[in-house]
């Protein structure tokens, strides 16, 4: 057992409570007046959001000051459950771990709320929208700040719950409606799974703590019971973030407004799966089994999805589909013990994803909200600052030298190569060599070629509280790269060491070569992208309907939601059905009924009670209790 | 000497008295505000009791009141509350002026109504005090006459075969719990008592195989109140038929005199036959749990819908009790009110919505949210506490039942927690139905809530947050009681789950690291 000594509380971050409260505040402020606030709605949620920030990064800056082993503080806040010995508090921990989530989630946060503010202009519930919005950074800071396994399962539950509201935010029309239900159901059968996983955990360890937990001895529980574990709360990671088999709620996620797939579902909610991994890795190393599991589940998702991207023609499915396959990288990486490359993607992609679709959003801005790539093209001359940005974007995830993604990636391919994992190095390089190809063609049939419609001519650049945003997570995607780098000597894995351990090495290939590879992979394919959508030289309409059916099949995410309407959804609901309206009220009723006085004689009492008889029953009940006084009586 | 349950048990029924003897001269209006004004002071008095509780004393009942009534017989009248029964007194005492404020707006013989109601209250709290058996049956027995007259009197178009049918499953249900109290009082030598103390002495007495008998007997009384699958149909009916305070009335009070009557009763009578039927029980109460949230799932009647999603909360209930480790009962206790507070939220929602779109059917409904987002978001929140999102209360509950069970089987509690998904799937189905999609023309004009409903709703929703937060307000007071309980039906083997200390600090992987 790794137990730090104990900690002197140290004032200097005493605010850490601060962090998650003033969104709630803005939240709150934005509920109840946001409609008299008009329009400085957006402007109180994005302070309160800026104003995290600010905290935020104070707080890591204080907790770096300190030496490598004291970094951690603990802040227990109240007794949240105390029942016999069980206790959970409303305990929030901020160590290099909770530290890096909450940069990236008030960062990108702050970035998208302000873009919000324009994007949302005009809006009838313009202050709600804000108040969710805040609400959901809350809740994600509690998720990542929790100290314990059941105050991370209430931000778990409460980012899910505005990610519902949020998906659903234009009620009207019954699709978003639907989307929203069905994103919040399928992430509760993970989440479900998890909070078994959650009971287990006090079965093995008596405790939720974090500390308890996972600073537990090796021989606490046995192996089997730390598998079990680590697979039920994986599932609520699959769930969350998306992983096959329960991916399909995530692209029809995108029936929400922009700005929340960016900060919702690309930068923050969805990698919350991977951040629960990374925290649990104690456990998952103790079972071994488990991170194989995460790693197949990974690397299946990263292929899959990647090839669903590849036949979208909506701009927002295509970056859903890809933040899906993105996702599968991180917990590629995760499943080989790389925790720190997986952190670091996980910092990447925020950076570039939410970059993506804030740029999708103004480009949807700029052309009445037309989202169809086949009537697109040509947009970087009527928007460049959308368009360069979101090249910028697009470069950075096919991994092109030296923006952020390309470190990610190339790394946990390294990573693959170098622990003697052949296969999923060559697989996750075809995943690699996927991505490039999606995110090429989006690129390519977006922004460049000629115009392919009357709103692609006409289309005209967003407002500067928009691109704003865009600049700057531009900025991010360039800069993260060389700055976050996680090679043994880099900052992030430096830094990330004490809680996910040391960077896994071992022999294969040089360095130097696979990136050489990783580089040639990525701008080849690139190429052709340019070569099929944008040179003017290939029919790609046409070399699709070649290619049929697969581009359909692909682009219906291989009939994946249709088979599971047919093989659960469906007979699940026939079933429910029978057992409602025929076995409840037939069988169980009918049964019940006849056991007692039988059908026609319950209707015929029914005609007595009903002529009057009951109305007298307070006369009844008290002679009957008479009677039972007088036979009580003779007895004595 | 002390008479505060006395008081607060008989005000509502003086105030019934007021309120019916007030002859023609006595307004519509008048009646409404005297009947409020006295569940109000109800309350008033119970917040005293609460405030005179002490919540450390364990295991013997507080404020106790005893006084000779037939002695002859051995009848006494014996009040008093542990850590258990102050909770579901406060329930009923909170819920009651809630409930008469909800109503309003009916304007149907208004003063029996209202006597009806206050006599209801008295017979409620009643039973949630009495200490006696025989009086405990009298109250039990009285609650019948009111909700009886409530159903029967201001229900919908079935009301007379819904009230009839939830008559006849209770009282069928009571004559094997007269018959077994009787049993156990001829049991006794010397002067014979009804007293919950002599009870118990004689219960203890019987032989194994008569306790089983006697215990089945009890259980049935009470399964049946719960409702415990299969002997629920009768619930979905009369909800269904109910008024709005009818509903809130029934579902968040009268099923927990079943589940009181279990904890009280069952548990504390005949140890060894509770854990004898133990497992027995854990299948009813799972097979609930499941059954009813299958047959929420489609219901398109939103009353039906809330009715059948009690059965799978009451099941929580039962589970949790019947685990016998602290967070289980404990859960299983908090349950009870959380579910009270909810489910009667709930009810108080639809009889709002009803009243505006005088429809219960959700196909008839869609896109309310745009016309009264207020009501439309107070009915999502209160759905989301119904469906266990932490944060709000139902969730600890449910939380502290899994892991309670998760403790002797882990079978149940995985079984239990599927319910999680389920009661997701048909809130937010039916609030989609409701709620979302397109305005229906007719609807196009509906208010949003007024100042009397966010009167009735602000205390109700509050307190779903408060004991989300919060509760250990209610816990602890409630474990000592279920301490009690248990050190008395699995005196042998106690579980509590939880390790004593806490561990908290650095750690690393390197320790744990497997090859």
């Amino acid at each position: 057992m790794m137990l730090g000594p104990s900690l002197p509380e140290a004032s200097s971050l005493s605010p850490l409570w601060l962090v998650p409260a003033v969104p709630l505040l803005g939240a709150v402020i934005n509920l109840f007046s946001g409609r008299r606030l008009g329009r400085s709605a957006g402007w109180i949620a994005s302070t309160s959001v800026g104003a995290a920030f600010v905290l935020s990064l104070w707080l890591v800056i204080a907790l770096l000051e300190r030496s490598a082993e004291s970094r951690v503080h603990i802040q227990h806040l109240f007794d949240w459950i105390s029942v016999g010995r069980f206790a959970v508090g409303a305990d929030l921990r901020l160590d290099v771990l909770s530290a890096t989530m909450i940069l990236v989630v008030t960062g990108v946060g702050l970035l998208i709320h302000v873009y919000a503010i324009g994007y949302m202009e005009g809006d009838r519930r313009y202050g709600r929208f804000f108040a969710y919005l805040n609400l959901f950074v809350f809740f994600m800071l509690l998720l990542v700040l929790a100290d314990n396994y059941l105050l991370l399962y209430v931000g778990w539950e409460g980012v899910g719950l505005c990610s519902y509201l949020l998906i659903g935010f234009w009620f009207e029309k019954t699709e978003n409606a639907s989307a929203a239900r069905k994103a919040f159901v399928t992430t509760r059968i993970g989440d479900t799974l998890m909070l078994i996983g959650l009971a287990l955990i006090v079965a093995g360890f008596g405790s939720l703590d974090f500390g308890a937990v996972l600073g537990a001895p090796g021989d606490t529980i046995a192996k089997g019971t730390a598998t079990a574990i680590s697979l039920l709360l994986f599932a609520g990671a699959i769930g969350k973030s998306a992983q096959v088999p329960l991916h399909v709620w995530l692209p029809d996620a995108m029936a929400g407004p922009t700005p929340v797939s960016a900060l919702i579902h690309a930068a923050t909610m969805v990698t919350a799966g991977v951040y629960l991994v990374v925290r649990s890795a104690p456990l998952f190393e103790l079972s071994g089994v488990a991170l194989t599991v995460v790693l197949i589940v990974g690397l299946v998702t990263a292929l899959f999805a990647a090839t669903c991207a590849l036949a979208q023609d909506d701009i927002k499915r295509v970056l859903a589909y890809s933040t899906v396959s993105q996702l599968g990288f991180m917990f590629m990486a995760a499943g080989m013990r790389f925790y720190t490359g997986a952190m670091f993607m996980l910092v990447a992609h925020a950076f570039y994803k939410a970059l993506m679709f804030l740029g999708a959003g103004s480009v949807m801005h700029g052309m009445h909200e037309e989202t169809d790539l086949q009537r697109m093209g040509g947009l970087i001359r009527r928007m460049p600052i959308t368009g360069w940005t979101f090249v910028v974007g697009a470069f950075a995830l096919a991994g092109v030298f030296p923006l952020a993604g390309f470190f990610a990636k190339d790394q946990i391919l390294e990573i693959a190569n170098h622990t003697g994992r052949t296969w999923i190095y060559l697989l996750g390089t075809l995943g690699a060599l996927l991505s490039a190809l999606y995110i090429g063609r989006l690129v390519f049939l977006a922004f460049f070629g000629s115009p392919r419609s009357e709103a692609a001519e006409h289309a005209h650049e967003s407002p500067l509280v928009m691109t704003v945003p865009l600049l700057a997570l531009a900025a991010g995607a360039i800069l993260a790269g060389p700055l976050l780098s996680t090679s043994a000597e880099g900052t992030l894995a430096r830094v990330l060491e004490p809680v996910t351990g040391p960077v896994p090495h071992g022999e294969g290939l040089p360095t130097l070569a696979l990136s050489g590879i990783a580089t040639a992979i990525a701008l080849g394919a690139l190429a052709l992208a340019w070569w099929v959508y944008a040179s003017g030289r290939v029919e790609w309409l046409t070399l699709r309907e070649r290619l049929q059916p697969l581009p359909r099949a692909a682009g219906s995410g291989w009939y994946v939601d249709r088979a599971y309407s047919t093989v659960f959804v469906n007979p699940g609901a026939a079933a429910a059905r029978f057992t409602a309206n025929v076995f409840d009220t037939k069988v169980v009723d009918g049964l019940v009924n006849g056991v007692g006085t039988g059908t026609r004689r319950l209707a015929a009492v029914g005609r007595l009670l009903q002529t009057g008889f009951v109305r007298s029953y307070a006369l009844a009940f008290l002679l009957g209790a008479v009677g039972v006084l007088v036979w009580v009586g003779t007895r004595l | 000497m002390n008479k505060l349950l006395t008081l607060t048990t008989f005000l509502p029924l003086i105030g019934a008295l007021m309120v019916l003897g007030g002859g023609r001269g006595l307004k519509d209006r008048a009646a409404r505000w005297v009947a409020l004004g006295v569940s109000l002071a109800t309350f008033i008095v119970s917040l005293v009791v609460l405030g005179r509780f002490d919540p450390a004393a364990v295991g013997s009942f507080q404020m106790v009141e005893i006084a000779r009534w037939v002695p002859s017989i051995g009848l006494s009248y014996a009040v008093g509350i542990d850590g258990v029964s102050i909770w579901m007194l406060l329930l009923t005492t909170f819920l009651f002026p809630v409930s008469i404020l909800a109503s309003w707006t009916i304007t149907k013989d208004v003063r029996r109504f209202l006597a009806a109601i206050l006599v209801l209250e008295t017979a409620v709290i009643g039973t949630f005090v009495a200490l006696d058996l025989l009086l405990f049956f009298l109250f039990f027995e009285a609650l019948l006459v009111p909700m009886y007259l409530l159903i029967g009197g201001w229900g919908g178009q079935r009301r007379i075969y819904a009230a009839v049918k939830f008559f006849l499953f209770t009282m069928a249900g009571s004559a094997f719990l007269l018959v077994a109290i009787l049993f156990l009082y001829a049991q006794q030598e010397g002067p014979r008592l009804f007293g919950y103390g002599a009870m118990m002495d004689a219960a203890a007495g019987v032989p194994v195989t008569t306790a089983r008998w006697l215990f089945l007997a009890f259980f049935v009384a009470f399964a049946v109140k719960v409702p415990l699958v299969p002997l629920h149909t009768w619930l979905p009916d009369a909800h269904t038929e109910a008024p709005t305070a009818g509903s809130v009335l029934l579902a968040a009070l009268l099923l927990k005199v079943g589940t009181y009557g279990l904890i009280r009763f069952n548990l504390m009578l005949f140890p060894e036959a509770s854990r004898y039927f133990a497992t027995f029980v854990g299948v009813i109460a799972v097979i609930g749990i499941v059954y009813g949230a299958v047959n929420a799932l489609v219901q398109t009647d939103i009353k039906r819908l809330v009715a059948y999603s009690s059965v799978s909360h009451l099941g929580f209930v039962v589970l949790g009790v019947f685990a016998f480790t602290q967070q289980g009962v404990t859960g299983g206790v908090l349950q009870m009110v959380n579910h009270g507070l909810a489910t009667g939220a709930l009810f108080l929602l639809v009889g709002m919505v009803y009243e505006r779109t005088h429809t219960r059917d959700l196909d008839s409904m869609g896109g309310l949210a745009s016309v009264m987002p207020w009501l439309m978001g107070a009915f999502l929140f209160t759905a989301f506490a119904s469906a266990g999102l932490p944060g709000l209360n139902g969730f600890v509950g449910e939380f502290l039942v899994i892991v309670g069970t998760f403790a002797v089987s882990t079978w149940f509690g995985a079984l239990a927690a599927t319910a999680v998904v389920l009661a997701a799937i048909y809130l937010l189905w039916s609030y989609q139905r409701m709620a979302f999609g397109p305005v229906r023309e007719e609807h196009r004009l509906l208010p949003d809530v007024n100042l009397r409903e966010v009167v009735v709703l602000a205390p109700v929703l509050a307190l779903l947050l408060v004991f989300g937060v919060a509760p250990t307000l209610l816990t602890d007071r409630i474990d000592p009681a279920t301490e009690t309980v248990i050190a008395r039906v699995a005196p042998d083997h106690r579980i509590d789950v939880g390790v004593p200390e806490r561990l908290t600090g650095i750690f690393t992987l390197d320790t744990k690291a497997t090859p």
